[in-house]
């Protein structure tokens, strides 16, 4: 009978093992994906059937009424974006989350600088996500990472991020890479590099296997903005 | 009652309320298919399923015979898996071996009710366990190295139900 067993559960057909996944939490997907070569070739399909219903049970429907998530080419990868944007309950008290959960708004409070942490955070591999800014960008428009001890909020106009030790930013106001409260040189290196423009899209590469911070601009690569240890 | 002639793969004849049979879309497109009239002595042959299944495959279906015809899933509301009804829990009371070759018939003789029902009891077999107590269940081999094992799961880390 053990061995019967063996010759059913990896090679059940594709629509049986999608209707049974059908039936199963994220988690239990997760730990599918473990379980054998065969399921996890299931599931490197990113856009079939299953994955498709974890992303339109999960990710809010106004995410998908504008060109938001149309650079976002799986549902796999579109869950997994909602599951990184940001964070409503990890951004300063004057930044509202719409609820397609991507788009941030900052209430214009005088005399504030707030900023949002994303709901994941990364210790390892290497990660990719863009930000762009639909209205002006204001007095400071620090864009980068920071780690959860990095404060949210902090009074006047200030470029939070890059402000200790505990985030790394580029201020796109003034093309200056800020950390520990200090400016570390122009970015891009480049004589005159052209401001930032509204609806332009940034994209923030994070290299934790080799401790690198870089940007893109409209999908061009501007170099390595910080090394870290 | 019209009936037909059923033929497991090991060559047994079952005699089946035409209604029963036509449960299985598969049954029922190859008697419309081939014009097949009710009352005709052939034998529809099942290559596919052996006589202990069909046995059970049957008595399922002569149970379910009058369900109303199953609506479609709605994709944007998880599905529910603690709606098994005690006849179906009771019926699918068998060795896995039977289970697995439940679900491969209910595939491959198209009955949805049987085909849904079965998933749904491997589904609540894989609920709430980790990787290892799956495979055990299942009686699956871990083919992953080590070092895959640990890339699949850095790859999926973030699959965590909010």
């Amino acid at each position: 009978m053990e061995e019967d067993l063996m010759e059913y559960a990896p090679n059940i057909p594709d629509n049986v093992l999608e209707l049974i996944f059908s039936f199963l939490k994220l988690q239990d997907l997760r730990n599918c994906t473990l379980v054998c070569k065969s399921w996890y070739r299931f599931f490197c399909d990113e856009n079939n059937e299953v994955w498709r219903a974890q992303c339109l049970q999960k990710v809010p429907a106004e995410a998908f009424k504008n060109d938001l998530l149309t650079v976002v080419p799986t549902y796999k990868a579109k869950l997994r974006a909602y599951f990184h944007a940001w964070n409503p309950f990890d951004c300063s008290r004057h930044v509202y989350i719409k609820p397609n959960g991507f788009t941030l708004h900052r209430n214009p409070v005088a005399q504030s600088t707030d900023g949002s942490r994303g709901k994941i955070g990364f210790k390892h591999g290497r990660h990719a996500w863009e930000v762009r800014w639909e209205g002006p960008l204001g007095t400071v428009a620090v864009v980068g990472i920071a780690t959860k001890d990095a404060a949210i909020q902090c009074h006047g106009y200030y470029a939070l991020l890059g402000a200790d030790d505990q985030s790394w930013g580029w201020n796109l106001v003034d093309n200056l890479l800020l950390h520990n409260g200090d400016a570390h040189g122009i970015y891009p290196l480049l004589n005159n590099a052209p401001k930032y423009k509204v609806g332009e899209r940034i994209r923030v590469i994070l290299d934790c296997d080799e401790n690198t911070l870089s940007f893109e601009k409209n999908y061009e690569f501007l170099g390595v903005a910080f090394t870290g240890k | 009652m019209p009936t037909i002639k059923l033929q497991s793969s090991d060559g047994e004849i079952f005699d089946t309320d035409v209604q029963i049979a036509k449960c299985s879309g598969t049954i029922k497109t190859m008697l419309e298919d081939l014009g097949m009239d009710e009352g005709d002595d052939e034998v529809v042959p099942l290559p596919n399923v052996n006589s202990a299944i069909l046995r059970k495959v049957l008595q399922w279906a002569t149970f379910h015979k009058d369900d109303p015809i199953p609506v479609e899933d709605d994709d944007s509301k998880e599905k529910r898996t603690d709606d098994i009804s005690s006849w179906d829990a009771d019926f699918l009371k068998v060795d896995q071996g039977t289970l697995f070759e439940l679900i491969l018939a209910a595939n491959y003789l198209d009955i949805k009710g049987l085909l849904d029902v079965t998933c749904k009891t491997v589904a609540n077999m894989i609920k709430g366990k980790t990787p290892e107590e799956i495979r055990k269940t299942f009686n699956i081999k871990n083919d992953f190295t080590p070092a895959e094992e640990e890339q699949v799961r850095k790859e999926n880390e973030w699959c965590e139900e909010k």
